[in-house]
């Protein structure tokens, strides 16, 4: 610890008692107002049953279970890519003008764990890591991100979850009570200011475990009072039900209030029956996408309805994305494709995305094999010989679109958009420094920015 | 996330212990406990707290109360103290909660308020024989035998009582004898209909009266599962049908087990049965069981929920024991593919054969067992059921694990050491095989040490490879006379250690080193950790491949230290050592990119790659 | 606005990165374990949940889970939910242990203590008197014991004899005072994060 660093806890630990109520207001009166939710349905989605479907014609052949048995409508704008859209997301018509679709999304090839590509998904590596929101220029806001519904079966490994705190409409409704309960912590109490002192006097004795705890721990008291003064403003019958849908007014309230700034809701309890592989469950399917696609029809109303502020909508200050860890296959091997199930497709996957900062209505990307005579490119064939998967259409990310007649010989991650691209669309979105972009591969450049549905 | 946490391949392995000597005699302190308890000594409020921490160590948790005389504890020598805090039958609790952390399963606390044993603790039994025997320096090792008996809870009350409870067991057995004599008649006319219609209910209803009588559902579970109480007539009557008829022999012998299983029960009557002391828990007979030990661990108990799906194949239980019983954690790095791999099989790009090489191997031990963890046996005509929904046939399951014709042994079972250097594994067939090896492996032992090490000080933090080795290597010996002592002495070495004393340790830093080494003579702790635990093996004391000895650290031309790095005979200059070594660590050229032929985590090389340029940046000469 | 300012980019180089190695909490379930065996008797069974009025809370102090293969220790790092968590908890726990203080203290409250700790914080009921200052120590040791070094303690006593509230907390009454010593040894990082 060099002397600068010295001064600079010193007086932080002086001045933290002075400045912490106005933090928050500091922030908001920077910077407009911008807000991230993440919604993942854990399991990995069929998304042929979403947005990604096939025609009925590849059923007949043999080549995709489709147990709707209704053939798919196109979705998109008139003058751009379309998608073929399955009648179950005609509950999400009405707000097809509120997000964009980017299909033919890699997550991690090398892997088709579920634990891995949700690793992928919020930490950029298969193994685990901080989660992406960590590198999100975040306002000081009390709470980084709340994070309601836990995860399914797998739990990702991530770290730097310190700002990051769990929460269902019970806990939310407790906490509320909670902090009701004591008189809130004052900045100018001398009691909390000895005790900010000693955690600051602490975490200055040395670079060792204990004290990186104690600077932990004045840190987050630094942000306690503005918590408990916003948090008792909050309308604790906000929360409604046990469903993470019933959590999303508490978001907003929290977003609205400068609580927090990001919200992470997983679906988790879809998760054993989103991830079912055998053919008597996937024979179900098409009533769980209903609801699923009812649940995201849900999330837009109600971002959409939902005010901000005066002339504001939350959708309209906050950048939305929903996703999966990965999409299926197209279908078992060995199994007849009227009685068949899926398994886990890491090439291919979904992402909706809308809200600030995103051109909405449109389609990017789109996975091939969309017809039974399709002839798949040799990259295609080199990392899925047995044809059971999709994978992205190469894209040319500087002219955003796909690369029309383009069939790689080779396969190289580099020629689609990746899971990386997304989340750096975000980070783009958000103004993140591009060094913290994410990779396509270890150790290689970042991802491109998909350009094309950023606004401005 | 830990420095500790990613040495896969641990001291033992790399041929480390050469450099380092162990105490001069079992069950002796060595020197470097030595200068730790003069310190102690010499510094009264030091004591006290280190006191107040081994107390709370070593009674999980509970510290120094008032029945303790602190200013006699005060007095003593810390190597009496410590040995005093042991005889406390609370240490029993503390051996516990590290077994547990040993196995991966950690409760938020080990009692309930009566202070019973929570029931997910005894449902881990190795942990709980190893704290018991550990109490009564017996064999503390007891925490690697799998084969071990169930502690259970003590009966639920019922209403009405126990004459109510012995009437239910009355008739459970009533039920049984009822429903055996039909299904036995359906046998013996061979009349599948008559044997199918009444096992269903024969199998389920006695049990059920057991668990009215207050028989805990994870006994019922266990019931279900089994092979012989159920399996047989599972697979005649309801899973294939293809079976073949249940022998009336065999079929005969589940009566006495059922009874021996009654009177075991009855040893667990609340009123004589509360599980306060490790000393006093009461195991069920193993006999009243109808798996045997193994298999238990794999039914309702530790291993449940280590799920066996159609995408892991196994794999998930395989990592979970590389992990929990050889500190390996898989970090997948670059890694050279040898030609002489099953190449194909399972995963074939090099990033992936880094860990599928061990990984697969060691999968197959569980290819026999279910996702719940029942044995299938070996008959063709079983089928494997996977988690996520899917079965397959058994006989097609298993020769993903075939070995092919030429190979010197039929499966590709075991758990594996090197790519290249078949002797150097341990193969095997199946579970006990693998129950076995852990037994006997040298990396467990040194595993263990190091958990002792991270329950005591905490993860995350660097340790002198010599000093973790000096520990492993005292407590192989001394675990040979007594496993039990052996621990208390690992861990009477821990909490004598500078790391365990020091208020407020960097994790960066080292504060132990094993006798006889001394620290000056040595890199930054973090990069000589790295060093020895990636490059010892070519570049220590036993080879100095290429005359560079990474593991000795000298003063070099012009004043600077560097490692031991000779060309011709002649030490290089540091400058021109640390070049040679940061160009072998970057380049792309997998024919000269170190480690050759071996794994190294990337933050491990990042951490390398930056104290070397720094050393050059500082100019040395 | 400047001292604002100042104090934002103050604050900002405190944040812990993930590559920091960081003392956790020791969640709920040790500190549980603790205070009962420190300040309680067996006749009374503490928990925090009850002072925060939910289980669910108390699992955002620091938590085991087990999924699918093994534990997990969780919400253990210092964040401004569970710093203000263990605020209102031990600050609630503090205001009812200074009601033996109280004129007529609560005989269930008195019987539930263990001997140690009751007779340090009967000591303190003298405040402001000299006995109740020579009972600090004690007070500390019974609930601290040692796993502070003795520099905390020092500033811990120097913050109610010498501090510049010194001379108002000679007004105040006992009660009040216990609570304030008892708040501040529980809120202590020694007390609450893991070694």
């Amino acid at each position: 610890m060099d002397r600068r660093d010295f001064l600079r806890l010193s007086l932080a630990g002086s001045a933290m008692w002075l400045g912490a109520p106005f933090i928050g207001a500091a922030a908001r009166e920077t910077q407009e107002p911008r807000f991230l939710l993440q919604v993942v349905f854990p399991g990995g989605l069929d998304w042929s049953y979403l947005f990604d479907a096939r025609p009925l014609e590849m059923t007949k052949r043999g080549l995709i279970q489709n147990y709707v048995n209704q053939e798919p409508a196109p979705w998109g704008p008139e003058n751009g890519l379309k998608t073929w859209a399955s009648p179950l997301t005609n509950p999400i018509r009405p707000y097809q003008n509120y997000f964009s679709i980017v299909n033919g999304v890699m997550m991690t090839p090398n892997f088709d764990g579920h634990l891995q590509n949700l690793n992928y998904l919020l930490a950029g590596n298969p193994f685990g890591g901080p989660f992406f929101i960590s590198g999100l220029n975040l306002d000081k806001r009390p709470l980084d991100c709340v994070h309601t519904g836990g995860f399914g079966v797998d739990v990702p490994q991530l770290s730097d979850l310190g700002g990051t705190i769990p929460l269902d409409t019970k806990s939310v409704n407790a906490l509320s009570a909670a902090i009701r309960s004591v008189p809130a912590i004052q900045s100018d109490d001398k009691l909390v200011g000895f005790w900010a002192r000693r955690l600051s006097a602490i975490a200055l004795e040395g670079p060792g475990v204990f004290s990186n705890g104690s600077r932990a721990m004045a840190t987050a008291l630094s942000k306690a009072p503005e918590l408990m003064r916003l948090m008792k403003s909050v309308n604790p019958q906000l929360a409604t039900g046990e469903d993470e849908l019933g959590f999303l007014p508490v978001l907003a309230e929290f977003f609205r209030k400068g609580i927090a700034q990001t919200g992470l809701v997983v679906f988790s309890k879809l998760d054993t029956r989103i991830d079912v592989h055998a053919a008597e469950a996937a024979v179900k399917q098409p009533a769980l996408y209903a609801e699923i696609a009812q649940k995201i029809a849900s999330v837009f109303k109600f971002l959409r309805e939902t005010p901000y502020d005066q002339g504001r909508s939350i959708l309209d200050v906050t950048t939305v994305v929903i996703t999966s860890e990965f999409g299926r296959t197209l279908r078992q091997v060995r199994r007849p494709i009227d009685f068949t199930g899926t398994d886990h497709n890491n090439l291919c996957n979904t992402v909706l995305i809308g809200g600030r900062g995103i051109r909405s209505g449109l389609v990017l990307g789109a996975s091939d094999f969309q017809s039974p005579d399709e002839t798949l490119s040799p990259a295609h064939l080199q990392i899925d010989a047995g044809k059971m998967k999709f994978i992205g259409r190469p894209f040319d990310f500087a002219a955003s679109a796909i690369k029309e007649g383009y069939a790689p010989a080779a396969f190289s991650p580099r020629d689609y958009i990746g899971a990386a691209s997304v989340i750096n669309t975000v980070y783009e979105a958000f103004g993140v420094d591009r060094v913290k972009y994410w990779p396509v591969e270890k150790d290689g450049p970042a991802a491109p920015v998909l350009k094309g549905i950023l606004k401005g | 996330m830990a420095h500790l946490q990613i040495i896969g391949v641990l001291a033992l392995a790399l041929g480390l212990t050469a450099c380092t000597r162990g105490p001069k005699a079992p069950f002796t302190l060595g020197e470097t406990e030595r200068a730790s308890i003069e310190a102690l000594q010499a510094d009264p409020w030091a004591k006290e707290r280190w006191l107040h921490k081994t107390a709370s160590l070593l009674r999980y948790r509970q510290g120094l109360d008032a029945a303790d005389d602190v200013e006699a504890l005060k007095s003593q020598p810390p190597e009496a103290v410590v040995a005093a805090l042991m005889r406390d039958a609370r240490f029993g609790d503390a051996t516990l909660d590290f077994a547990l952390y040993f196995l991966g399963k950690r409760p938020n606390s080990l009692r309930d308020a009566r202070g019973w044993y929570r029931e997910q603790v005894l449902l881990i039994p190795q942990a709980v024989s190893a704290a018991r025997e550990t109490l009564r320096d017996g064999d503390f090792l007891q925490l690697l035998n799998f084969d071990q008996p169930y502690y259970g809870l003590p009966l639920r009350p019922i209403q009405g009582g126990e004459p109510a409870r012995e009437k239910l067991f009355k008739d459970a057995v009533a039920h049984f004898d009822r429903l055996a004599a039909e299904v036995e008649a359906g046998m013996a006319a061979g009349d599948k209909n008559l044997t199918c219609k009444t096992a269903g209910e024969y199998m389920v209803h006695p049990a059920h009266i057991l668990v009215d009588a207050g028989m805990t559902l994870v006994l019922y579970d266990h019931l279900m599962n089994s092979p012989e109480w159920f399996g047989e007539h599972h697979l005649y009557c309801v899973s294939s049908g293809t079976g073949p008829a249940p022998d009336l022999v065999r079929y005969r012998a589940i009566r006495p087990k059922f009874l021996k299983l009654i009177d075991a029960l009855k040893t667990q009557l609340p009123a004589n049965y509360a599980p306060t002391e490790l000393a006093k828990l009461r195991a069920l007979d193993s006999a009243t069981m109808s798996h045997n030990g193994f298999y238990n661990q794999l039914t309702n108990r530790l291993w449940a929920k280590i799920d066996n799906s159609t995408t892991n194949y196994n794999r998930r239980r395989a990592a979970f024991f590389l992990k929990r019983f050889f500190c390996d954690d898989l970090t997948p790095v670059n890694v050279a593919l040898p030609s002489a791999h099953v190449t194909g099989r399972h995963g074939s790009e090099p990033s992936c054969m880094a860990c599928h090489y061990k990984l697969d191997p060691m999968a197959g031990f569980f290819k026999d067992v279910s996702h719940l963890g029942v044995f299938y046996g070996t008959a063709s005509h079983h089928h494997v059921k996977f988690s996520d929904g899917p079965t397959q046939l058994h006989n097609r399951y298993v020769t993903e694990w075939r070995a092919p014709e030429s190979a010197p042994r039929p499966w590709l079972v075991g758990y594996i050491r090197s790519m290249e250097l078949e002797n150097e594994n341990t193969y095997g067939e199946a579970l006990p095989d693998l129950f076995r090896i852990i037994q006997t492996a040298p990396e467990v032992k040194a595993c263990l040490t190091r958990r002792v090490y991270e329950y005591a000080l905490g993860e995350g933090r660097s340790v002198d490879a010599s000093y973790l080795s000096y520990l492993e290597r005292a407590f192989s010996e001394e675990a040979k006379v007594n496993s039990a002592r052996a621990f208390k002495m690992l861990l009477t070495r821990i909490v004598l250690s500078g790391a365990f004393a020091h208020p407020n340790p960097d994790p960066n830093e080292c504060y132990d080193y094993a006798p006889g080494v001394n620290p000056q003579a040595r890199p930054p702790c973090q990069v000589a950790f790295i060093f020895e635990k990636n490059c010892a093996s070519c570049h220590g004391p036993t080879a100095a491949k290429g005359g560079l000895r990474l593991t000795e650290w000298v003063a070099t031309e012009g004043g600077a230290r560097g490692f031991t790095h000779k060309k011709a005979g002649q030490q290089l200059p540091a400058r021109e050592s640390f070049t040679r070594i940061l160009n072998r660590l970057t380049t792309s050229d997998p024919d000269a990119r170190m480690p050759m032929g071996q794994s190294m985590p990337d933050p491990e090389r990042v951490i390398l790659v930056k104290w070397l340029e720094e050393q050059l940046k500082k100019g040395a000469p | 606005m400047r001292t604002l300012v100042l104090f934002v980019s103050l604050i900002l180089p405190l944040r812990i990165q993930a590559a920091d190695v960081c003392s956790l909490y020791r969640g709920y379930a040790e500190v549980d374990q603790i205070i009962q065996a420190r300040v309680f008797n067996s006749s009374y069974s503490f928990r925090i949940a009850d002072r925060l009025g939910s289980e669910e809370l108390s699992k955002l102090l620091g938590h085991y889970v087990t999924h699918t293969t093994e534990s997990q220790f969780q919400n253990g790092l210092p964040n401004p939910t569970n710093t203000v968590l263990w605020y209102i908890g031990l600050s609630k726990l503090a205001q009812e242990l200074s009601a033996i203080c109280a004129p007529r203290p609560p005989q269930e409250l008195v019987r539930s203590l263990n001997p140690i700790f009751l007779h340090a914080a009967n000591a303190m009921c003298a405040w402001p008197a000299q006995a109740s200052k020579t009972a600090q120590e004690r007070l500390w040791l019974a609930v601290m014991g040692y796993e502070a070094p003795r520099a905390e303690l020092e500033a811990w006593r120097g913050f109610f004899n010498q501090g510049e509230e010194a001379q108002a907390f000679e007004r105040t009454p006992a009660t009040e005072m216990l609570a304030k010593h008892l708040a501040l040894i529980f809120l202590n990082p020694h007390f609450l994060l893991r070694k």
